[in-house]
């Protein structure tokens, strides 16, 4: 368990800048996610931490102390991949003793050990399973008290539930969050999936081409994105081009006061779910034309009269060709320089 | 699905009656005594030519010196191979591509004009009409073969498992002989049995490296096919299958039994 930092880390691979210097500080016994769509860089970053990899400039801290140049081997650092990577020609006990073995622990020391991450992962009694003969979750916790036995300073999961079906993902999430409070690690978790970010992690670090757009807790990621890039990203986002003037913003929704002083063109950006539909009472008139039903919420397409469309998702009902009033809180329209 | 499935079974049996029965009509030839024209099987057999050939002092020293030559091959090839195969198979590099070339040239350019070239080298340092000097050249036919099975063997292990045990603390020693070696070592078997029966079933280049000196079964066994003595020549024929098959079962079950012992009982 150990705090790490990034201290201008960056990675190029025959010219091509995968990683771009940079900054980030992990704190001690804290989960933080590592989320950007595949080809971000997600998993060279947790290569460099590993050891498996040497960054290109830049230096890697554990607790203060530079760990660019130890080995994979003394770092202390375990991935636990997707494909959970367990040695197929051994069993459950052996796979989770390799490493208190590499350690030379003695013989009674490793039973008891491996018998006790057992019960801590709910698997007791597979000790001489072959990988072969488990279930997919089973794996994936095997995999993980194999890493968590030698209490790594730091445990880096990499995409570790894409590979399970959606039921198992959820108590498999859950799983892992109880496990890093209780053993109290600190933990990388890197995925490409925003719900698994959310739900998972004290903080979010968003990484778009080899860079770190923003390092926030969930809520203020949702809710107030630092640029254009990532509220993209993150995705049910309604953009509308329009002017700046005096604090308030001025697009085809409306006009919002705003806590910024810019004078230039912008770009608003407005969550589905932060757009309210109403049947009456209101400035800007739409017209709803196309409906999706997703269980939680209704996706809805608006037609504005003024031109242009936007989406909205929320619980009530409406039909194609209702005329609705499409409006926005101040606080929900966030404004980005025009880029 | 079951129509093709039969057909594979078709495919499977004439396969294997086609490999069987010339082995068949090899093991009648051998104790016949009398096997005139019209009839399919001998009319009397003996098993006189197996006697003397088996009483021959020379058949030791040729089966002797044939186990010993393949052995030798097969560890030489496999000690060469692993290294370039590991490189080739996992890592990326420049001259990637051409290494996996050069590893086949052996068996590209005809065998006989290899062994004219080294043997002209090996008579210059003194090793032509010696066990090395034939292990080399063994070996030299049997790389490509074996470099081809393992290089792909690693290709498709890949680096993870071996990454995976060094983030456990695994030191190189501990990665090669836990992770490493057990998770190729089919691939190894399959490496072995190739240079083993490459080196067992090679006749020319023996003969023009060895310069005589040293006698293999294939040497024993060739004179007598070319001279028409069928009934000895099908007995050195049963002595080199037999010997052959023997040994690769042998080395297949020690290699068995070490992974067993190792990985699956003792942890």
């Amino acid at each position: 368990m150990a705090r790490i930092t990034l201290v201008g880390v960056a990675k190029a691979f025959n010219d091509k800048q995968i990683l771009d210097r940079l900054d980030l500080d992990i704190k001690n016994g804290e989960l933080i996610a590592l989320l950007g769509p595949s080809g971000s860089g997600k998993t060279t970053l947790l290569k460099l931490i590993a050891g498996l990899d040497t960054p290109s400039a830049g230096r890697i801290e554990f607790d203060g102390s530079d760990v660019t140049e130890v080995s994979t081997r003394h770092r202390q650092a375990i991935i636990v991949f997707q494909d959970h990577c367990l040695f197929p020609h051994l069993t459950v006990k052996e796979n989770i003793a390799f490493g208190l073995r590499a350690r030379n622990e003695p013989r009674a020391t490793i039973d008891r050990k491996v018998d006790e991450i057992l019960e801590v992962v709910q698997l007791p009694g597979r000790q001489n399973s072959l990988p072969h003969a488990l279930s997919g979750g089973e794996k994936q916790r095997i995999a993980l008290a194999r890493a968590c036995v030698l209490k790594p300073r730091v445990l880096l999961l990499d995409e570790p539930f894409s590979n399970l079906d959606v039921n198992l993902r959820f108590s498999m999430r859950e799983f892992v969050v109880s496990l890093q409070r209780v053993l109290k690690l600190t933990c990388v978790l890197v995925t490409h999936d925003k719900e698994e970010a959310f739900v998972m992690a004290e903080r979010v670090a968003v990484l778009l081409d080899g860079r770190l757009e923003q390092v926030d807790t969930p809520e203020n990621l949702y809710d107030r994105p630092k640029n254009k890039k990532v509220a993209e990203f993150l995705g049910e986002a309604n953009f509308f081009p329009g002017v700046m003037a005096d604090g308030v913003f001025s697009c085809a929704l409306g006009s919002f006061a705003t806590p910024w002083q810019d004078t230039r063109q912008a770009v608003g950006m407005v969550r589905y779910d932060n757009v309210q539909l109403r049947r009456h009472g209101g400035i800007t008139l739409g017209k709803i034309k196309d409906k999706v039903f997703a269980g939680r919420y209704i996706f809805y397409k608006v037609a504005l009269a003024a031109g242009g469309e936007l989406m909205a998702s929320c619980k009530e009902s409406f039909t194609l060709g209702d005329a609705v009033y499409v409006s926005c809180a101040d606080h929900a329209m966030q404004v980005y320089g025009d880029s | 699905m079951k129509w093709g499935r039969d057909v594979v079974q078709l495919v499977m049996w004439t396969a294997a009656v086609a490999c069987v029965s010339p082995l068949l009509s090899l093991i009648m030839l051998a104790f016949s005594a009398q096997w005139p024209f019209p009839h399919l099987l001998p009319s009397l057999f003996t098993a006189d030519h197996l006697a003397k050939l088996l009483l021959s002092p020379r058949l030791v020293e040729a089966v002797t010196t044939s186990l010993a030559l393949a052995l030798l091959t097969t560890v030489a090839t496999l000690l060469l191979v692993f290294p370039a195969a590991k490189a080739a198979g996992l890592y990326r590099f420049r001259g990637r591509e051409a290494l996996k070339l050069l590893a086949l040239m052996p068996v590209m350019v005809p065998a006989a004009t290899v062994t004219m070239g080294l043997h002209y080298f090996m008579i210059r340092v003194g090793l032509a009409g010696t066990m090395l000097g034939v292990v080399i050249v063994h070996t030299v036919f049997a790389v490509p073969y074996a470099f081809r099975i393992l290089m792909y063997v690693f290709e498709i292990m890949g680096e993870q498992q071996e990454e995976q045990a060094a983030m456990l603390g695994a030191g190189p020693l501990m990665v090669f002989s836990a992770v490493t070696l057990p998770l190729v070592m089919p691939g190894m078997v399959a490496a072995a049995t190739m240079s083993f029966v490459i080196s067992f079933s090679q006749y020319i280049t023996t003969f023009i490296i060895g310069g005589g000196r040293l006698l293999t079964v294939p040497l024993l066994l060739v004179p007598h096919v070319q001279g028409g003595e069928l009934h000895a020549a099908s007995v050195y024929s049963l002595v080199f299958i037999f010997t052959a098959l023997a040994a690769l079962v042998l080395l297949r079950a020690v290699v068995r039994h070490y992974y067993r012992e190792t990985y699956f009982l003792n942890p």
